[in-house]
């Protein structure tokens, strides 16, 4: 498409701050290292320069009170971005994020409301090890009044990222580093993604992937493979896990009858479990065999080479997972 | 290191009579009515959970917030309804949200330690020890990125003293020079725990010294001397010169919650500290100085009596919230 | 407390710093040999502040670090070829190979944790204090951490805690930052030793260029930790590496030549100031110059250094990947 332009992932969210910035003065940035530096991935690269340190804030390495002090802002009148650096440092703000920010809108029956973004990166695969590679996108999932949003795209991280920014809810926006660098097209114009609306990234009559953020990547990797021996997958990208998309979920189960529900999260208590109880629930009627999980073991992420490739599920296991599943 | 520079932001004036030194006896009177009949009404079994009354130390949201404008911010805590009353809040939706009533600020399901008052700039009571430091600070930070004029303060209880998230809070407001007050209760008692068993350093001041913060010891029990401090600290925030710690030593008088018998206090410090009551601290003054005479004086309680009295009855009789308020305001428009 | 005067002592002390450098460059050799290695925080330039505590350091006492920790580590005893294998992620290195850099320790010589996030290991560290006083045993717990870990209000919360129930604790800040480069991270504080200062915990600053004048604070500050049963916080000033911010480990400032502290026409570069004051070269000058050692015995010295390094490297390169089975194991003790 001549009129589309090629981005990545981080670049795309970058352009999404941008405009959103330039076109609401109450949207801000502030986080560590976002300023000056731009970000220690780069994923704010000349939003200081442009816009000034009144709204991109850099501050000191005090997770609880940046976070809470989002939450005040946001009650006062801002629309504020904060970033939390690595995913697993989500634990660090988890009293304020549950406790405030969470409850707030509830509580004070919508006489606040909380318009924030909390965006940070996970990703296993960069060997940063335990504490530098976890995703706790099931453990804020579980909180009411928070919303969950896991890109894969570029143009789906741009689109969700401009939805999240003027959505009058705190928002959990999870990247996966593994994706910064994928490149798609980015359609021209101010395009928004609705949260909670999910994506069939591929149509398919034999199996449907329920698969999330880097997950739908190697979900099509799987496809393409399975593509080779006439095996036909249908991918559903929920794109959020809060809200979710039930319906369609659902509608895709119900025309293929087998599902594959995929996580780069641990397996025990996370999102698969959730999506499966739905599946089995409202369309277990139509299954032709249980619905089949692959997700992270739980066990700690080991920063090594030979360890770490062992935690998300592989094309190949996915591959292998669907053909039993034919065949059972 | 980054030191914000001073801004002056535009002048957002408190209104001069809500800071007269009857308007601070009427805001007292009012806070003392409102604890008692809350009281009460919990011993009569009408209010559910938990209730932390603010008797004793109603001194200190009188004074600070008599210097405060209506669109000003305050972060309150646990022991918030005097906060709640002092900036305004309407007596019938505040008993309607301690009784569990529909019409109440949260629809009767927050109770006390959830009452959000936006309209006067009350961020909230907090269930959460210091859970609402850094919402001040932020609403601070907002003041100052659009250069609104309002100033925010944060009460708190000396518990949150070894709170790690009022060090980061007060850190980063010392260096974005933002508009707050952090204003510390310290009635000596974090629960049941005394404040000298549990908290390191001579000086409780020297937290906010260290980050080069105005701080200072008030006499919680003097609302005008509370009053005088609010004001210096009020004007340095709003002349953009940052933030100001002021620590008001107080009791309070009907111990962590109701129904405490405070047998970790001692009789006789209980006893001074009851002398020290500031509402007849404040009578006296105002009579010696011919001020007020003592008949104006109880006619202003009588009427705060009368008014609190009439809200509770009346938010009695009203509705409970109905099953569908269960879901309301989960996620906002 | 303890000048050291003996000239074994001197030389042990300045192996220790050689074997830290020695080690840091070992890694920065592995780096470029192997396609991963991981994200490193190399530990050149502070030799002088690590070597004067572990030299100090008993048996029982208890090290807590943070993501800089090569240094201490090996620096406290841990075998360099199991370390090093450790950060290259081998079946033989110090955690199996799943922790690396990162998440090193080594129980065996009295490492407690290490922890990349900032702030981590303060809290354990404090933990670590309480049990040395439970157990009686006179030990002490020591943190050593960068100035960083003030932002975080887990750092207070551990000083008052330290503080007020007297715990045996040395908090060994490595404050490498220069005013007005660390452009993220902040602090109100005009100078950092007033924070543990306000919760009263004795504080002491030193020269980190300055191995005898560290090992002499360290000294002093143990002795009183020891007989008190009290904390006491020491800023060590150290003069940043130039390469000190890098993700992947290089040669910023060259591989040390110890000649050049006595040929000093050697020194060039850009980095040629930082090279002149670092503090293993500025020790080899004062060794010389007090005639404690000659130039033979101070090669001798480097020589025995670098063999052993030469040996621990050939150890991590011959130990093998962890086997994949392994990965699902010993999430529960």
């Amino acid at each position: 498409m001549p009129s589309e332009k090629m981005l990545t992932v981080k670049d795309a969210i970058l352009e999404a701050l941008f405009e959103e910035m330039a076109r609401d003065d109450r949207v801000c940035i502030i986080g560590e290292d976002v300023g000056v530096a731009g970000g220690v991935f780069g994923q704010t690269k000349g939003l200081f320069e442009k816009f000034g340190e009144a709204r991109v804030v850099d501050t000191p390495i005090s997770e609880p009170a940046i976070f809470g002090m989002t939450v005040g802002a946001a009650m006062a009148g801002l629309r504020p971005v904060v970033e939390v650096m690595f995913g697993d440092f989500i634990t660090l703000v988890m009293d304020q994020l549950v406790n405030q920010a969470a409850k707030i809108h509830y509580m004070s029956a919508g006489g606040y409301t909380v318009p924030l973004v909390l965006r940070t990166a996970v990703g296993v695969g960069g060997n940063l090890g335990p504490q530098h590679s976890q995703s706790f996108h099931a453990w804020v999932a579980h909180v009411p009044g928070l919303k969950v949003v896991m890109p894969q795209s570029p143009a789906d991280a741009k689109g969700l990222m401009k939805a999240a920014i003027r959505d009058n809810n705190p928002v959990v926006f999870i990247e996966d580093r593994t994706t910064y660098n994928v490149k798609g097209p980015i359609p021209d114009g101010d395009v928004i993604v609705p949260l909670g609306k999910a994506n069939v990234v591929r149509e398919g009559r034999d199996v449907t992937i329920v698969a999330v953020s880097r997950m739908v990547q190697i979900a099509t990797k799987a496809a393409d493979i399975l593509a080779g021996e006439g095996i036909a997958v249908e991918i559903v990208d929920p794109r959020c896990i809060v809200p979710l998309d039930r319906e369609t979920i659902l509608a895709s189960v119900r025309k293929t009858s087998r599902a594959l529900v995929l996580d780069a999260g641990h397996l025990d208590y996370g999102i698969t479990g959730e999506i499966a109880a739905i599946i089995s629930e409202q369309a277990f009627d139509y299954l032709d065999a249980p619905v089949a999980r692959l997700a992270a073991p739980n066990v700690l992420i080991p920063c090594n080479t030979a360890l770490e490739p062992l935690i998300v599920p592989n094309e190949q296991q996915i591959a292998q997972k669907i053909r039993e599943m034919l065949n059972a | 290191m980054a030191r914000a520079k001073a801004v002056k932001s535009q002048k957002a004036v408190p209104n001069k009579a809500a800071g007269s030194p009857l308007a601070l006896y009427r805001t007292m009177a009012t806070i003392r009515a409102f604890e008692e009949t809350v009281q009460r009404l919990f011993l009569g079994g009408h209010i559910p959970g938990l209730v932390h009354l603010y008797m004793g130390q109603e001194a200190v949201a009188a004074g600070v917030i008599a210097e405060l404008a209506q669109t000003d911010f305050i972060g309150s805590h646990h022991r918030g309804h005097g906060h709640c009353v002092a900036k305004g809040g309407d007596l019938d939706k505040l008993f309607a949200e301690l009784l569990g009533k529909r019409a109440g600020y949260g629809l009767g399901r927050g109770g006390s330690m959830h009452i959000f008052d936006p309209a006067n700039g009350n961020l909230g009571t907090t269930g959460i020890v210091g859970g609402s430091v850094p919402l001040a600070a932020g609403a601070a930070l907002t003041a100052k990125l659009r250069k609104t004029g309002q100033v925010a303060v944060s009460f708190f209880g000396d518990g949150v003293l070894n709170q790690g998230i009022m060090f980061e809070a007060m850190n980063m407001a010392a260096i974005w020079q933002l508009p707050v007050l952090f204003v510390c209760e310290n009635n000596g008692f974090g629960e049941f725990t005394s404040i000298d068993d549990v908290t390191a350093g001579k000086d409780i001041a020297d937290r906010g010294k260290a980050f080069a913060i105005p701080s200072e010891h008030v006499d919680g029990m003097d609302v005008l001397a509370v009053q005088k401090a609010a004001r210096t600290a009020v004007a340095r925030a709003r002349d953009g010169k940052g933030p100001s710690f002021l620590i008001c030593s107080t009791w309070r008088f009907s111990g962590h919650h109701v129904g405490d018998k405070q047998d970790y206090k001692e009789d006789a410090e209980t006893k001074a500290w009851r002398k020290r009551d500031p509402i007849a601290q404040l009578a006296r003054k105002l009579v010696a100085k011919k001020q007020a005479t003592q008949k104006q004086l109880d006619a202003i309680a009588d009427e705060a009596k009368s008014a609190v009295t009439k809200a509770a009855e009346a938010a009695r009789k009203l509705e409970s919230p109905t099953p569908a308020d269960l879901m309301e305001h989960l996620y906002a428009e | 407390m303890p000048e050291i005067v003996s000239r074994e002592a001197r030389l042990s002390l300045l192996e220790r710093m050689l074997l830290m450098r020695r080690f840091e460059e070992a890694v920065i050799h592995a780096a470029a040999k192997h396609k991963y290695i991981g994200r490193n925080h190399l530990y050149i330039g502070h030799e002088g502040t690590g070597a004067a505590v572990m030299a100090q350091l008993k048996p029982g006492d208890l090290a807590h670090t943070t993501h800089r920790n090569h240094g201490h580590i090996v620096g406290r005893g841990a075998d360099p070829g199991r370390a090093l294998a450790e950060i290259m992620g081998r079946e033989g290195g110090l955690c199996g190979g799943r922790g690396g850099t990162w998440h090193m320790t080594d129980t065996s010589v009295g490492f407690q944790s290490t922890s990349a996030m900032v702030g981590g290991s303060i809290g354990l560290a404090t933990g670590g204090g309480f049990a040395c006083k439970q157990l009686g045993q006179g030990n002490v717990s020591v943190a050593l951490f960068g100035d960083g870990v003030l932002d975080e209000g887990i750092s207070y919360e551990a000083f008052n805690f330290a503080s007020q129930y007297s715990l045996p604790i040395l908090f060994m800040c490595e404050n490498n930052e220069k005013p007005g480069r660390r452009e993220t991270s902040m602090l109100a504080a005009d100078r950092l030793l007033d924070i543990p200062k306000a919760l009263k915990i004795h504080t002491m600053t030193v020269d980190g260029g300055d191995v005898e004048a560290v090992h002499a604070a360290v000294g002093e500050a143990l002795a009183r930790i020891r007989k008190d049963q009290v904390p006491v916080f020491i800023e060590s000033q150290i003069e940043a590496w130039p390469g000190s911010h890098q993700h992947k480990p290089e040669f910023t400032t060259g591989e040390t030549d110890i000649s050049m502290a006595w040929d000093t026409g050697k020194i060039t570069g850009p980095h040629a100031d930082w090279i002149r004051q670092e503090p293993i070269l500025r020790y080899v000058r004062k060794l010389l110059a007090e005639k404690a050692a000659a130039q033979a015995d101070i090669e001798a010295l480097d020589k025995k250094v670098q063999a052993k390094m030469a040996k621990a490297r050939d150890f991590a390169e011959a130990s093998p990947f962890p086997q994949a089975e392994g990965a699902i194991l010993g999430a529960f003790a």
